[in-house]
């Protein structure tokens, strides 16, 4: 009992104040599979495990890192549906933004339009929330930025996050490990170490996945071949 | 407008003045024409990829009122399109359909097709029945080769080896008539196409000024701007008109000190 | 007397008997009706004849004017000949051959006379020009209706931040309705984004509300001149539906904008000093708008 009455209709308050709906959604991003973030003094690093159901599954055809624009990329921790909504959702409203304005969107912006995505499907009639939260790297005239978005549709800049299963131990290690000089190529090594004490198993080119922006503005998502180079780093 | 707020348009035309237009044309008063790209703009296919040339005039009626502007179009990094008609249409409807194309690369994660594009282009077009006015020459090189095609305002389209569009397009299509063939060399094929757009920069009033050219090959794009300057500026004089300072009969004179910008130093956007 | 000829109208508007208001109306019918036969017939030689029938009895001078306002779209008569039409009929006696010649005389103006643009209902002149790290925007200052000046501090320059503005030619009501959405359009953007817009990013905002617009435009023809990154002076012109031209020298806009070619191009250097573009922009303006009839009443020089 208690709140569970009041979790029927997403846009109804529980007593104490809270929106249940929201709360599971936050449960749903946190037993998802664990991604992070690291914001480095040139560039950004973003990066996850990419658990797969079963061996038999094609794992080349799995993509949980995608870029939103030439120059912004995004992870999520939750459910993968939902991401490719809001990825599509957001792809478009950064076209939108380019046909207008002609000129690229600025990371801050297209946050916030993701962000007031999500936070509609908060308050709207006939909608869950999203069940996932996103991590979005993106390098433009403010420099390297990284956000994180969650399903109520708050967001905020981080130097380095972590989200989905092993959160705290993540962020823990992120916490230790980082430094504000920190250059790419470290935090991509961080990044690695990471995913690597919380993963259940051995990690290896084909089960994780990075993406990368630098100063050029291009974000890239790193092939197992180049994930290999960095692994054999690592160790 | 559409009530108090006027916020960004999601796409699509708004006819709110329509009426208004309308009533000032039966009053009497004359709708205003829209800048043009005269034009003459040509493509064709030589042995690996394509080639696409514009001149670079745009005119309003009789007036030249731009003398080197771009008359090729980004689509995709494997197809440009060359645009004729009013200068508004061509540069909105390749914006569009390049953003759509863009969008649909995202979601494919493939090259796109020079036929995607072509038939993005012409449902618009069609859709509007001719009034969206623009006249196009398509090009580009994709998994399945080069291709070359003509887009009519009405959204009708041809496949072709060579194409012109235009009002030079005469002059141009008599060069590509009587010297273009099968398996033409790089080399080759950019001068047949300087060479038709000069026959429509000599030849035709519409267009003039420059040579613009476009190379499309199988993984490489270039874009030669200005490949040939046969107009230069003849007419300078050395000196120019020299006016010596307060030659001007001022009224007032009002002094605005712009005020420097207040730099934020550490941007602390938090939760909104 | 239900059938009115012609020859009689005179003396039937002078018998002061039949002056009543159903009386005439219903002749006016009959005489429209004829008219119809006649025309049919081919016979139109007095086809204009109710508009006598009615002008010469002084008490239906009312009547009249809304006869003639009603029948002008189809005639397209411009509004200055409507009112000589006018004045000449309440003035007219009842001569005949008098009205024939005014009729016949407005023929042959509104043949003679092409259609006037929109652009030219009131009249404009609009520039702007790089100078080494600085830029200038001149407008003149006359708002006319026609050939009519109506005010001679009319403002066509508007400032959207501090290192960009915007001068609109054409439609003085268009040019104040676009203003006003550009400023609230930018003034989003602000708020949003916590910068100015660039200038390049405000002519492809323009650009895109003219162009939403394309079948039915604002008249106006924006001229966009500002500082963008590192104080790199911009400018550009569009047509009416956002058409861009983008110069590295100068652009022009308004009924002057013929002439303002001519003078630019010949005056223009580039890399001028700002005190030297001041002059030759100034020169350029007034030079051009003592060419146009429509544009003129003194200039509005902005150098930034």
């Amino acid at each position: 009992m208690g709140d569970s009455q009041y979790s029927f209709s997403l846009t109804t308050f529980s007593p104490s104040g809270k929106l249940v709906q929201i709360e599971h959604a936050l449960t749903a991003v946190g037993s998802g599979q664990t991604s992070l973030g690291i914001k480095a003094a040139n560039g950004v690093v973003i990066a996850t495990e990419k658990k797969l159901p079963s061996i038999l599954v094609d794992e080349t055809s799995v993509q949980k890192i995608q870029s939103l624009t030439p120059n912004i990329g995004v992870v999520y921790s939750g459910m993968g549906p939902d991401f490719r909504v809001l990825v599509r959702k957001s792809r478009k409203q950064a076209q939108q933004y380019y046909r207008l304005y002609k000129e690229t969107i600025p990371v801050t912006q297209l946050v916030r339009e993701t962000a007031a995505v999500m936070q509609e499907f908060t308050q709207s009639g006939g909608v869950r929330p999203f069940g996932v939260s996103l991590l979005i790297a993106g390098y433009d005239d403010n420099g390297p930025q990284l956000y994180q978005v969650d399903p109520s549709g708050s967001y905020f800049s981080w130097k380095a996050s972590a989200m989905g299963k092993n959160v705290s131990n993540a962020k823990t290690f992120l916490e230790k490990r980082y430094t504000e000089d920190m250059e790419l190529d470290d935090a991509i090594h961080t990044a690695i170490l990471t995913l690597k004490e919380g993963y259940e198993g051995q990690i290896s080119a084909n089960n994780i996945e990075i993406g990368v922006i630098r100063s050029d503005r291009e974000f890239k998502v790193l092939t197992p071949a180049e994930i290999k180079d960095f692994l054999e780093e690592v160790e | 407008m559409a009530g108090a707020t006027d916020l960004p348009p999601k796409g699509g035309f708004s006819y709110d003045n329509c009426a208004r237009n309308a009533m000032l044309v039966e009053k009497g008063l004359k709708m205003p024409g829209f800048l043009k790209t005269g034009t003459t703009i040509v493509g064709l296919v030589f042995q690996d990829g394509v080639v696409l040339g514009a001149d670079t005039r745009a005119t309003e009626g009789p007036i030249v009122a731009d003398k080197n502007c771009e008359k090729i179009h980004y689509m995709a990094p494997n197809i440009y399109c060359c645009g004729a008609g009013t200068a508004a249409d061509t540069e909105a409807v390749t914006d569009m359909v390049s953003s759509q194309l863009q969008l649909h690369r995202y979601a494919t994660g493939r090259e796109s097709r020079v036929v995607t594009s072509l038939t993005l282009l012409k449902s618009h077009l069609f859709s509007y029945q001719g009034h969206v006015s623009a006249a196009l020459v398509l090009g580009g090189v994709d998994v399945t080769g080069p291709h070359l095609h003509t887009v009519y305002p009405h959204g009708s389209t041809d496949t072709l080896p060579f194409a012109t569009m235009g009002s030079g397009s005469l002059a141009a299509m008599s060069v590509f008539e009587s010297k273009y063939k099968e398996g033409l060399t790089r080399e080759e094929g950019i001068q047949l196409v300087a060479e038709a757009i000069r026959g429509g920069i000599f030849n035709d009033l519409g267009s003039g000024s420059n040579v613009d050219v476009c190379v499309i090959t199988k993984g490489k794009t270039e874009y030669l701007r200005n490949h040939q300057l046969p107009n230069p500026r003849t007419y300078v004089s050395s000196k120019g008109y020299n006016f010596t300072k307060g030659q001007t009969v001022v009224l007032s004179t009002k002094i605005t000190q712009l005020k420097p910008k207040v730099e934020v130093t550490e941007g602390d956007a938090m939760e909104e | 007397m239900t059938t009115v000829q012609a020859p009689r109208a005179a003396s039937a508007g002078g018998g002061g008997a039949c002056g009543q208001r159903e009386e005439a109306s219903s002749a006016l019918r009959e005489e429209a009706s004829q008219r119809r036969e006649r025309r049919r017939t081919g016979d139109d030689r007095i086809w204009w004849a109710p508009a006598r029938e009615v002008v010469f009895n002084d008490q239906w001078r009312p009547l009249c004017r809304t006869f003639l306002l009603s029948k002008k779209p189809k005639l397209g008569l411009k509004s200055p000949l409507r009112e000589l039409l006018l004045l000449r009929f309440s003035s007219s006696t009842s001569n005949l051959d008098a009205c024939i010649r005014i009729r016949l005389r407005l023929r042959r103006e509104l043949a003679a006379a092409p259609a006037m643009s929109i652009f030219e209902y009131n009249g404009s002149a609009v520039v702007a020009m790089v100078g080494k790290n600085c830029f200038a925007i001149a407008s003149d200052r006359r708002l006319g209706v026609q050939l009519q000046t109506v005010a001679t501090d009319f403002q066509r320059v508007f400032k959207i931040h501090d290192k960009l503005y915007i001068g609109l030619s054409g439609l003085a009501t268009d040019a104040q309705t676009l203003y006003q959405r550009l400023v609230f359009r930018h003034k989003l953007y602000q708020l949003r984004e916590e910068r100015d817009m660039k200038p390049q990013t405000f002519a492809s905002l323009v650009s895109a509300l003219l162009y939403e617009k394309r079948f039915g435009p604002y008249f106006c023809q924006p001229v966009i001149a500002g500082l963008g990154e590192d104080n790199e002076p911009f400018i550009c012109t569009m047509d009416c539906i956002g058409a861009k031209e983008l110069a590295k020298d100068f652009v022009v806009s308004g009924t002057a904008s013929e002439s303002l070619y001519g003078a630019c191009e010949s005056m223009y250097k580039p890399n001028m000093e700002p005190e030297e573009l001041f002059e030759t922009i100034s020169q350029a303006l007034q030079s051009s708008v003592d060419r146009d009839c429509l544009s003129g009443w003194g200039g509005f020089v902005l150098l930034v």
